[in-house]
């Protein structure tokens, strides 16, 4: 009996806590803008070449 | 000589249509351009082994290949914007005023300030890369944040180390200009109203636990076993605990609408019951029944289907709140307007504190902001965005200038007279139209079901009490409850939202877009149409020129060309992007007489240009109001305007004419009267703004239910006073006037299949509410017997719903392929 019950109620909090954190993402503004984020994951980062780096070097100089 | 020639061969008049295949100057096989993807045709620019179709798209390759951003030609090819035709210089030098930066800045202090900016031109994930790693274009950016949907893009800087203007000349550079108008000084951007997604995620998660909880009970595994049957209480009572939240929160919004409803029905404010009601008496009998169940006789309550009930009414609500976030429906003439404008003596000023005798300077096509006198010699005005007159208007020394005129040629100097506020067309906006909201449709199930459907069900429930208080009082309790908790409306209100966001998905894949789903039902109830002329049933794009008379040799055309060039009067330019020709010949000996006409020398032809008076052509030959050509002393023909009408309108009209009233209301004059009157029932010309207006209201007193089309800020009041409004939109991104429905200008053609498919959609509505009615028959039908059990109406009342949710979905979208809208 009281295995069933403790998982149970186990269960309850942890879904609880997804509740919980579903309501910390929405009031957040994170279901505000859905397609813009899904394109920004494709971007990926370029490795500057010679010609920029020069140009910051030349800035810090 | 060659004039003498061709007048040899063609003796009698001859009509040519100029259009740009039929001419074409033959050369190389165009290239198009790295950038933007357009032919480069003028003027050809190349750096390394890349074309460019212009400067301007050159520029920006410029600084992303210096800033190592070539990246962006990853994504997609020839994705950049257009450049052409597009000069900056000086157009956003009043963002230097801090006045002004303070305006329109959302945060400020010292090292950072924040900034929200509209851009249309964003249109694909290039863009999203570009503007959101601005900061490595420009030093003293911090960071840029794109919102795809709405266009919005905000920037913080540091203000130390980049200005303002440098932002936004920028942006501009690259081919995402950003509108800065009245309406941006607005900042108070509306709160986002989350309830609804919150409420759908609480009864969701307590609606999948509760139905977990209850499975044992399904299976009856608790027969004759006292641990199972612990168990099961334990579980009854936590389904109570999780039923609370659902019906003191997620249905929170029916109680009340219930609430209110009856105390104004008992008021006598109204007589419909709102669909609340029945929904409410539902809800509040599953609640207490199960309540008392549990608590009671600790047997199960109909927590599940109690759950279940109040998920799908949400997700129905959800799913009626969808609309088109990117477009919007509620602009007025803050949208159109300059935010700022260089006043003599006072540098920039916001237009709204403009005052009498403050002096401004007009550029060309910039719009006039406030009624003000000229003080320059002459200027062309085209008011077509004001009242919808497709030709410009002279307008000479110290007469006066409406606002809402655009400007064509050099810079002009102007006086205000009025204040923005006060202006004539501004007055329209202070017309009752724009501060009443429009009437709601009445929905169709509290049109026809709602009412006897409340009193029918009280009724049933009281004679199922009546008939089991005489045979089997024991049941009394059991059968009522049941009657009122079945007799709920979830399939009902449910089968609305889904078929009209069906249908508004359909809509929308075809350019279509109505602000909200009780525009559909307005949509199918109209029986009277008010079409404007300029814009709607013309198209907005450059005016087609008809020259009628001798052929024009090839040189000669290019002659024509090439003085009208010189040019800018508005009917020369039109002759200019109508004739065909790359080459730019040179004008020798160019004289310009102000309102008359043009004369110069190309090569060896001597062209002149102008009114007949002008060219003192002899009685037989004249034409009024059209641009006469001579060449070398010889008279050639005349170019007129065209209206260039939209492809399909005669079919449009003719289709729509079966079942409507058409009206024409029109800002122009009436030169074209022939060519439309057949097609309407009744028409219009030089409807000013308030005319158009007043034309809506007097059908609307005829009983009519008027749909009205424009596209103009002309158009805006008659939009406003109509029972629908639909602006028509080159670009549904761009601007329209406030307007219910906003439809994309190339797709005028199926306006008839639209209005015809928001009638099938309203049917669909009404076989799904007789589909469900049904289902409620039997349901009531078992609950007055006694033999609803609980596990019954857990199955009954979520497959009721979702079955007369499919059938209404469905049905839409077979009957749009039938109509071949998908």
């Amino acid at each position: 009996m009281g295995v069933i019950v403790f998982l149970v109620v186990l269960a309850l909090v942890i879904a609880g806590g997804f509740l919980i954190s579903f309501f910390w993402a929405t009031k957040d503004g994170q279901f505000d803008d859905t397609q813009t984020p899904a394109m920004r994951i494709l971007f990926e980062d370029k490795k500057p070449t010679d010609n920029v780096r020069n140009k910051t070097s030349n800035k810090r100089q | 000589m060659n004039s003498e020639f061709v007048k040899g061969i063609n003796p009698h008049n001859y009509h040519i249509f100029i259009k740009a295949e039929d001419m074409s100057v033959d050369e190389a096989v165009a290239v198009s351009c790295y950038h933007c993807g357009e032919d480069c045709d003028d003027n050809l620019v190349k750096v390394e082994d890349k074309s460019f179709c212009c400067v301007g798209c050159k520029t920006v390759y410029e600084i992303l290949s210096e800033n190592d951003m070539c990246t962006y030609y990853d994504f997609e090819k020839n994705n950049g914007v257009s450049l052409k035709a597009k000069n900056f210089t000086g157009k956003y030098d009043y963002l230097s005023s801090t006045e002004i930066e303070n305006q329109l800045l959302e945060f400020k202090s010292d090292e950072y300030n924040k900034i929200t900016f509209f851009i249309p031109s964003v249109h694909c994930s290039s863009c999203v890369w570009l503007l959101e790693s601005f900061n490595k274009v420009l030093n003293g950016v911090i960071t840029t944040r794109l919102d795809f949907v709405k266009k919005r893009l905000s920037v913080a800087y540091n203000p130390k180390q980049v200005t303002l203007k440098e932002v936004v000349e920028l942006l501009a550079t690259l081919g995402y200009e950003p509108i800065i108008n009245l309406e941006s000084t607005n900042k108070k951007t509306s709160k986002i109203d989350r309830g609804l997604i919150l409420r759908l995620g609480v009864v969701g998660f307590c609606f999948g636990n509760i139905m977990l909880l209850s499975f044992p009970e399904y299976f009856n595994l608790d027969i004759q076993n006292s641990v199972d049957s612990s168990y099961q209480k334990f579980f009854l009572y936590l389904n109570f605990v999780l039923a609370l939240p659902v019906f003191f929160y997620g249905a929170s919004g029916y109680l009340k609408g219930a609430y209110v409803s009856l105390k104004e029905n008992l008021r006598g404010n109204t007589d419909v019951l709102s669909v609340d009601i029945p929904i409410m008496l539902g809800i509040s009998a599953l609640f207490i029944r199960s309540t008392y169940e549990t608590f009671a006789h600790q047997t199960s309550g109909y927590w599940d289907s109690l759950a279940g009930l109040v998920f799908f009414l949400l997700a129905g609500k959800y799913v009626q709140q969808v609309t088109f976030k990117f477009l919007s429906f509620e602009r007025d003439y803050k949208s159109y307007f300059p935010l700022a404008i260089k006043v003599k003596g006072q540098g920039f000023k916001n237009i709204t504190q403009l005052a009498k005798n403050d002096i401004i300077e007009i550029h060309h096509d910039e719009l006039i902001p406030a009624d003000a006198i000229l003080l320059s010699d002459v200027a062309y005005m085209d008011y077509s965005f004001v009242t919808g007159e497709s030709l410009s208007i002279k307008v000479a020394k110290g007469e006066l200038v409406y606002a809402g005129g655009k400007h064509q040629g050099a810079k002009i100097e102007l006086m205000v007279e009025k204040a923005v506020s006060q202006s004539y067309l501004i007055e329209l906006w202070n017309n009752d139209a724009f501060t009443k909201e429009k009437e709601l449709p009445v929905s169709v199930f509290s049109k026809y079901f709602s009412k006897y459907f409340t009193y029918i069900a009280i009724g049933v429930a009281v004679l199922t009490g009546l008939y089991w208080s005489k045979h089997n009082p024991e049941l009394v309790w059991p059968t009522v409850t049941a009657v009122l908790m079945v007799a709920c409306p979830c399939a009902l209100t449910l089968a609305m939202p889904f078929v009209m966001n069906a249908t508004l998905s359909i809509f929308s894949k075809n350019g279509f877009f109505p602000k909200n789903q009780d525009v559909v039902q307005l949509l199918s109830e109209a029986d009277a149409i008010v079409f404007d002329k300029t814009g709607t049933l013309t198209s907005g794009k450059s005016q087609e020129v008809e020259y009628k008379g001798d052929v024009l040799l090839k040189e000669e055309q290019m002659a024509v060309k090439a003085l009208v060039g010189q040019s800018t009067h508005p009917l020369s330019k039109s002759i200019y992007e109508n004739l065909n020709g790359r080459e730019v010949l040179k004008v020798e000996e160019f004289k310009n007489f102000s309102g008359q006409g043009i004369v110069g020398r190309v090569n060896d032809l001597f062209v002149r240009l102008g009114s007949s008076d002008f060219l003192k052509l002899s009685t037989s030959e004249r034409v009024s109001g059209q641009s006469g050509v001579e060449i070398n002393g010889v008279f050639k023909g005349f170019f007129t305007v065209i209206p260039n009408l939209r492809d399909g309108w005669t079919k449009v009209l003719a289709s729509l004419r079966k079942s409507y009233h058409l009206v024409l209301a029109s800002g122009d004059n009436d030169r074209h009267k022939q060519t439309f009157e057949t097609y309407f029932d009744s028409t219009h010309f030089k409807q000013s703004p308030q005319d158009k207006l007043n034309l809506v209201k007097s059908l609307q007193q005829q009983n009519h239910k008027v749909l009205m089309i424009g596209d103009g800020l002309n158009d805006a009041g008659a939009l406003k006073q109509s029972n629908i409004g639909i602006a028509l939109s080159e670009n549904v991104h761009g601007f329209s006037p406030s307007c219910d429905i906003i439809m994309d200008s190339d797709k005028f053609s199926k306006l008839s299949t639209f209005l015809e498919f928001s009638k099938i959609s309203m049917n669909t509505v009404v076989a799904a509410l007789v589909l469900s009615i049904v289902y409620n028959f039997i349901g009531v039908g078992m609950a007055v017997m006694g033999l609803l059990s609980p596990m019954k109406a857990a199955i009954f009342m979520p497959l009721s719903s979702l079955s007369v949710v499919l059938f209404g979905v469905g049905l839409t979208w077979v009957r749009a392929k039938q109509k071949k809208l998908v």
